[in-house]
């Protein structure tokens, strides 16, 4: 434009800047990038990936499990249940799909067109652990459509069961992405330190966990994720820690929550009762003025609830127990096997030897509600996405739903059995969120998921 | 420099210096030798005058060297008489034009009213003053039609929201452009969010003192001259300039007493505490529980016992403890009186060649909170100059330093509001101390040990911690300035040159003190600067082609860019109390955000005449916009009105009629869509950020050692086109009875098309929102002005003004499939905007109800809920009415401004949430009650699950049954605060806005003195409130200037004000 030129000497004439560079230049933002490296794409990944288990679904799925009692706001609701449509919605927006998988599938489209595996292959790990968890969660939800921008602006919702399929088929393709990979490691891996043997074996220790998801509706996959255990941890140093730090904004989700929502989540009197004469009861709750807390500031007892606490996103306790359970649905002894699983328990929560030993002796015979009730103990504090779905797949151990539960989420009374959809969803993509709840067959708290049926 | 020297030294002279004085006396009349009553007769630029008699006659003692005097009335022309020997004088006045009034257009163009074809209003700066509002947009309520004001609460500093014609845009500034001297100004307001302190819109930091006129253009066809950023309309300022003559000087003192106006009812009978094993029972502050739902306070009495909360020891049954009876405590007494002064003072005067005006003014406001502050320091310098007969110059030049001590408010667990009501009525916040003196004493809030003293132990934090230990305070630091040249190239033709600037920072600093067990502490710092270069380059041209018709055209460019940038740091985990500074802080973290912003515009305009009663305005415009694609970035604006005065095109003048007006306009503006849409034309990798939980802070990289990147949600688009508004309006003036009558009857009709939205995506696509052109809202309404003289004799006058507005703002669409976007407030409540809906509605959870209507009960005898959320409530009024009187009595003059506000709902989020707690006075009310709800209990259902047969609910319910624990509870099962529908109120409202007295000293008070004048002004703010809402003020916002308003949650109380002003001229 030349009339720009003109415009231009008129202002060098008065001695401002406001007209030097052209509107493309004013429109650009100097504080952020147009792309980057792999290295720097990967922190965040697993950030949030290891995030998501102690954030919101984690902490209503502890309350739905009496470990975590609410003691006011919107926790105290959850008690009974009220957990409508806003309740995972940030979650689900920006935790979720818009969080981990959108950039888990960043990572991998980006890693695939470098041809570089091991990116590639921690990408679709994670993405398969957390979207076969979000079918843990809420059923069917959107898989082959998703993620693909304005491609597909409603994506469908694809069913629990091939999200299921899925998630196992892309753990196995994550399995070769890594086997194959032999580039050079160029950082930022937060969890493994760029360890692709590390990686092999979480993804393994992974499709046991997710094979075992499905196993009411698949009873072969007790035998397949005994196969994937083969390739799996041998010890808890192997685990798939995310270390979070002291710094209030590098720290432990639920340590955080302990601090921001004081007082409004606490530990649920029936866990205590179960924790009678356990040694990891002082490393899970406290009682302070007669509230049992799971957060106490300054407490260092606490195992789970410090700034600093890791979080696995899978860990050789698990391991070991979804190997008890599989030998026990096949017809094997699994004595030994849990008892392996609860003295690793013991280790993660630092228990003296002695302790740990008098315990274990007094278990009892390794049977499937054994085992899961053991789970459901040693799981306290980083795996309560895998305790819920213990429950819903055994109905173990046995819990008595609140007596007020409320009849308009949960209008059985019973435990629940999933998420509701979220409110944006139904915002911004009504139909497909209709569809899916009429394949299931309704999509309030008390309805039965397909894996779980 | 020299000459205003001699200028100082010429006021200091005067001060001492005696003058003599003499009396004038006269008679007036019309041509028709009639006399006129209650002419003003005034010396110029002093305020000596006076009013003639009933028999049209006056006598005024005037200083022996007044040269004039002027006698005004209305439908004549203001006479000018010279002073000769005579004592006496007879002035026939001439029938004059009862049309002078001028407005102050687009290019800061001055034009008579009379000639424009369409809706423009004045307001008399004198109104602004009289208000007494510390904020110029404040000043502004109930006295333009079509322009609404929210405040968001009586802190000291609070922003308030302006509307013109309603909102028109979803994401960007609905906001008028503020234009001062032909300089637009920026009045963003950072930080405006549910939680967090009251900040301050910037416009305040505009001292109203200064303004000379006010003049407020509604529609596109008035904005289409300011392009893209008035496409909201404007408010015009000019500031006072000097004038011709001997040095004016004005000095004025304010004082102001400011009182909380209106608070929620809260109960006094019942203990702290819960059902335990199914009896109330009394549970103290040190378990950290939050209820009020505990054992009545006729029946409990303090044991003695040594007890860190309480001197007098714990709460047991009667009988059991030592006699002393328990009592509730009232945590209103909190809230002191506010004080606040305002000084003011200016010189202005000039030769024929150089005029000035300086002004400086300093205002001091404690707020109703202890230890609340805002101040402001506003200096002003105008200086023009005629360096020739052909070249002129002015000059303007502003600086202002405003901020102050901000209090937390809102959905925060260290806000103010929040700790005093849900604090139960068994705990003294006070400790024995009320208000100013209860902040000041630690004991108040810090137990012996460090940790904190609130009724639950430091969770919510006791309101006089949060004022001590979570200070928050601004300081900005803004000059506006703007130079004009003029050089007049011939008789008809002339061009201007103006650059204006405007630079401020805002320099912030906040912490949340270490609370013992409970936090950490944090501690941030940041600095927002910002910087707007506007110039203007246009050429005006102005003919007389014939007797019967003339021409004004002009045409020119504008730049304007912007740049603003927000700089901090923020830490955690302070290391020693007390101590608010980053080196203070364990963890950091820095930020750098940039908003850049530039558009040029080319602009002309076309105004015809023809035989002074027909009208005709063209205009057109051109603008360039960084915000769009660059191949693409480049729209228009034009606009067309006609004014036709029948009356004098037709003849038709009658004693009763005296003037007629239709005037109708068509427009069409362009817009970018605003600064929110800065680089949204690509999508970009942000520093990584850990969300998705709304409950905690997520982390933020770096983190873990290593720093981090992810794709932004919102996807940016590259094909981004400009958006439209169509505007046409109609409407009519009239004056009747010699101009004693005026009405002004406007109807507008809008459609803002092509919105640029950041459309809300299922995130399952891996965006949360694109930026889309979509979406289409209307906007339509009446305004209506009425302004009269009833009566008017020589010692009683009163004018009323009544300004009428009634419109409706329609989202009729948005983008295909997006049935919702989200403008601001909670998960659970928030207001949206949704299709087919009006321009936001409060979104949230209702009742589960048949298609009837009715509500459906469960077998139980409670009410059902809707799990899918809905639009509940509209918080726009149906209409407002401003109904403004001044009455005047000789040198007496009193102004009662009422304001009514028909319809409009606001969501009461803190009656919910005290309701829950048990603090509330209805929560104590109801608390016996045994309720069978209205509604219907589904007993039959088809295949699909539809509703086939229902029976009436007959099943009865206790609404807090001990027995079944407190999540039993008809305020506590529907969870946190109930449901939204629980707690939507009317927010109707008639209040007496402002009452002001003023007294004009009599003048011969003066004689012999330096004093030229001396006025009281007397006045009280919000008076007066009948309203049913139930919680504070419904004047209120949660989310200050956003976009989305009629939320309450927690909000700070707005206040009524008392105030004196004295006034002197020199």
């Amino acid at each position: 434009m030349k009339i720009f030129k003109y415009i231009f000497i008129v202002c060098l004439a008065i001695g401002t800047g406001s007209c030097t560079g052209s509107l493309e230049d004013v429109n650009t933002d100097p504080s952020r990038l147009s792309n980057v490296d792999l290295r720097l794409l990967l922190p965040e990944v697993q950030a949030q990936a290891a995030n998501n288990l102690g954030f919101n679904p984690p902490r209503v799925a502890g309350i739905f499990m009496q470990q975590f009692l609410g003691l006011d706001a919107q926790q105290l609701a959850y008690n009974d249940y009220i957990a409508g449509q806003d309740a995972m919605n940030n979650f689900w927006r920006t935790g979720l799909y818009s969080g981990v998988l959108k950039s888990a599938r960043v990572l991998e489209e980006q890693a695939t067109a470098e041809s570089n595996g091991f990116y590639a292959g921690i990408a679709k790990v994670i993405f398969a652990s957390q979207l076969a968890d979000a079918a843990s969660m809420f059923g069917d939800i959107p898989n082959t459509q998703a993620l693909q921008g304005l491609e597909f602006v409603k994506p469908v919702y694809d069913s629990q069961e091939s999200v299921y399929q899925a998630a196992i088929a892309m753990l196995d393709e994550g399995i070769d992405d890594i086997s194959f990979f032999d580039g050079i490691y160029a950082g930022g891996d937060i969890i493994h330190g760029g360890s692709a043997l590390a990686w092999f074996q979480t993804a393994h220790a992974l499709k046991a966990r997710y094979l075992m998801h499905t196993v009411k509706r698949n009873p072969g996959n007790a035998a397949l994720a005994l196969e994937a255990i083969e390739n799996s941890y041998t010890s808890n140093d192997d685990n798939a820690w995310f270390p979070f730090e002291t710094s209030q904004t590098a720290n432990n989700p639920l340590a955080a929550f302990g601090q921001e929502r004081p007082n409004t989540l606490g530990f649920h009197p029936n866990f205590v009762a179960m924790l009678d004469g356990d040694p990891r009861a002082s490393k899970y709750f406290v009682d302070v003025e007669g509230v049992l807390q799971y957060f106490d500031l300054g407490n260092s007892d606490l195992v789970w609830a410090q700034d600093d606490s890791a979080m696995p996103l899978i860990s050789y306790t698990e391991v070991l127990f979804i190997k008890a359970e599989a030998i026990a649905m096949t017809g094997g002894d699994a004595n030994s096997t849990l008892a392996d699983a609860v003295q690793s328990s013991m280790d993660l929560n630092g228990i003296s030897a002695d302790d740990a030993s008098a315990y274990i002796s007094g278990l009892g015979n390794a049977s499937i509600q054994t085992i899961i009730e053991e789970a459901y103990k040693a799981y306290y504090g980083f795996n309560f996405l895998q305790t819920w779905t213990n429950y819903r797949r055994t109905g173990f151990p046995a819990l008595t739903p609140s007596p007020d539960a409320n009849e308009s989420f949960d209008p059985s009374g019973i435990i629940p059995q999933r998420f509701m959809y979220v409110d944006s969803e139904s915002q911004t993509n009504s139909e497909n969120v209709e569809a899916a709840t009429d394949n299931q067959g309704g999509a309030l708290l008390d309805n039965k998921l397909w894996a779980f049926q | 420099m020299k000459k205003l020297l001699l200028l100082f030294s010429m006021l200091v002279f005067m001060v001492g210096t005696t003058m003599a004085q003499r009396t004038v006396s006269g008679n007036i009349i019309d041509a028709d030798g009639l006399t006129l009553i209650g002419a003003n007769v005034t010396v110029p630029n002093t305020t000596i005058g006076t009013i003639t008699d009933i028999d049209g006659n006056f006598s005024l003692t005037v200083p022996d060297d007044t040269k004039q005097l002027q006698i005004s009335y209305t439908g004549f022309e203001t006479a000018m008489i010279d002073l000769d020997s005579k004592s006496s004088y007879v002035i026939t006045m001439r029938e004059g034009s009862i049309l002078d009034e001028i407005v102050v257009t687009a290019g800061g163009l001055e034009k008579n009213k009379a000639r424009i074809g369409y809706a423009i209003q004045n307001v008399d700066p004198d109104e602004l003053v009289k208000s007494k509002e510390v904020n110029i947009v404040d000043a502004l309520n109930s006295k333009v039609a079509g322009v609404s004001v929210v405040s968001s609460s009586g802190s000291p500093g609070a922003s308030s929201n302006i509307r013109v014609r309603g909102s028109t845009s979803i994401n960007g500034t609905n906001s008028p452009l503020f234009v001062v001297d032909g300089v637009p100004i920026d009045n963003s307001e950072i930080g405006a969010g549910v939680g967090g302190v009251d900040q301050s819109n910037r416009a305040i930091d505009l001292n109203p003192n200064d303004v000379e006129s006010m003049t407020i253009l509604k529609g596109p066809s008035a904005t289409a001259l300011y392009g893209v950023r008035a496409a909201n309309g404007a408010v015009i300022i000019t500031t006072k300039k000097g004038q011709a003559g001997e040095p004016r000087v004005t000095v004025s003192a304010g004082y102001t007493f400011d009182r909380a106006n209106k608070f929620n009812e809260r109960q006094s009978t019942y203990a702290q505490g819960r059902p335990v094993g199914g009896v109330p029972t009394w549970r103290g502050p040190e378990t950290g529980e939050g209820f009020s739902w505990g054992p009545a306070l006729s029946g409990l009495e303090f044991d003695g016992s040594e007890y860190d909360f309480d001197s007098r020891g714990r709460l047991v049954a009667t009988g059991q403890g030592n006699g002393v009876a328990a009592e509730s405590y009232d945590p209103y007494d909190f809230f002191v009186t506010g004080k606040s002064y305002d000084l003011n003072a200016s010189v202005s005067g000039g030769t024929d060649a150089l005029t000035y005006y300086f002004s400086g003014g300093r205002l001091s406001s404690n707020g109703i909170v202890p230890n609340a502050t805002f101040a402001r320091n506003a200096f002003r310098m105008n200086i023009n100059s005629n360096v020739s007969d052909k070249f002129s110059v002015g000059m303007g030049l502003s600086f202002t330093q405003s901020g102050g001590f901000r209090i937390q408010r809102g959905s925060n667990v260290k806000g103010v509001m929040l700790g005093l009501l849900r604090n139960t009525p068994t705990f003294d916040i006070g400790n024995g101390l009320t208000g100013q003196e209860a902040a000041d004493q630690t004991s108040t809030y810090e137990l012996a040990n460090g940790n904190q003293r609130s009724y639950r132990s430091g969770i919510y934090d006791s309101p006089y911690w949060t004022v001590n230990k979570n200070p928050s305070t601004d300081d900005v630091n803004r000059v506006i300035g703007n130079i004009n040249l003029n050089y007049k190239i011939s008789e008809d033709l002339s061009a201007t040159y103006r650059i204006g600037i405007d630079n401020y920072s805002d320099r912030r600093n906040s912490a949340i003190d270490i609370n013992p067990g409970r936090d950490v502490g944090s501690v941030g710092q940041a600095v927002y600067t910002n910087r707007d270069i506007n110039s203007d380059i246009f050429l005006t041209y102005t003919k007389d082609l014939s007797e019967s018709f003339d021409i004004s055209a002009n045409a020119g460019f504008n730049t304007f860019d912007h740049r603003f940038i927000s700089q901090g740091t923020n830490g955690t985990t302070l290391a020693a109390p007390n101590f608010y500074h980053i080196n203070n802080a364990t963890d950091l973290t820095a930020f750098e955000g940039f908003a850049t912003r530039r558009l040029y515009g080319a602009y002309g305009t076309v105004d015809l005449a023809f035989n002074d009663y027909l009208f005709v305005n063209l205009t057109g415009r051109n603008d360039w916009s960084s915000i769009l694609p660059t191949d693409a970035n480049t729209f228009q604006s034009y606009s067309a009105s006609a004014g036709f005065a029948f009356t004098e095109a037709l003849d038709i003048q009658s004693s009763f009629l005296d003037y007629g007006k239709l005037r109708a306009s068509i427009g069409k503006v362009g817009n970018d869509g605003g600064d929110v849409f800065n680089y949204a034309t690509t999508n970009y990798l942000n520093q990584a950020f850990i969300g998705g939980d709304g409950f905690i802070d997520g982390n933020e990289f770096p983190a873990y050692g290593t720093n981090a990147f992810e794709r932004d949600v919102l996807l940016g688009n590259p094909i981004l086109r400009a958006e439209k508004t169509t505007t046409w309006e109609v409407g009519t003036e009239l004056k009747f009875f010699r101009g004693r009558l005026g009405l002004d009857v406007n109807y507008f009709d809008s459609k803002s098309e092509d919105q640029i939205i950041a459309v809300d995506l299922s995130a399952t696509t891996g965006f949360t929102n694109s930026v889309e052109n979509a979406g289409t809202i209307t906007n339509k309404g009446w305004e209506i002005v009425l302004d009269g003289t009833p009566i008017r004799n020589s010692n009683f006058s009163w004018d009323v003004a009544l300004n009428f507005t009634a419109m409706e703002s329609i989202v009729e669409s948005l983008k295909e499939g997006i049935d919702d976007i989200g403008l601001n407030g909670f998960t659970s409540t928030s207001v949206d905007v949704v299709p087919g809906q009006p321009f936001s509605v409060i979104y949230g959870t209702g009742f589960e109800r048949t298609d009837a209507g009715e509500v459906i009960v469960g077998d139980d005898g409670w009410p059902l809920v809707n799990p899918t959320r809905q639009a509940l409530g509209d918080p726009n009024p149906d209409w407002t009415l401003g109904f403004n009187n001044n009455l005047t009595f000789g040198d007496l003059s009193v102004g009662v401004l009422f304001d009514i506000r028909s319809g409009g709902d606001v969501w009461c989020g803190t009656c919910g949430i005290i309701n829950y707690f048990g603090t509330s006075e209805q929560s104590a009310a109801e608390r016996d009650d045994v309720v069978t709800f209205e509604g219907v209990v589904v007993t039959g259902r088809d295949d699909d699950g539809n509703i086939t047969s229902t029976v009436p609910n007959t099943t009865a319910v206790s609404l807090a049954d001990p027995n079944g624990g407190v999540g039993s509870y008809y305020r506590v099962r529907y969870g946190f605060g109930g449901i939204t529908e629980m707690n939507i109120h009317d927010a109707s409202w008639i209040r007496l806005r402002n009452v002001s007295l003023g007294y004009d000293l009599p003048s011969n008070m003066f004689d012999n003195s330096f004093v030229g004048g001396i006025n009281i002004q007397l006045s009280a703010r919000n008076l007066w409130l009948s309203t049913d809402y139930p919680g504070v003020d419904p004047e209120t916002n949660l989310t200050g200037a956003s976009n989305g308003y009629g939320l309450d949650y927690f909000n700070m109380p707005n206040t009524k004000s008392y105030s004196a002003t004295v006034k002197l001229t020199f």
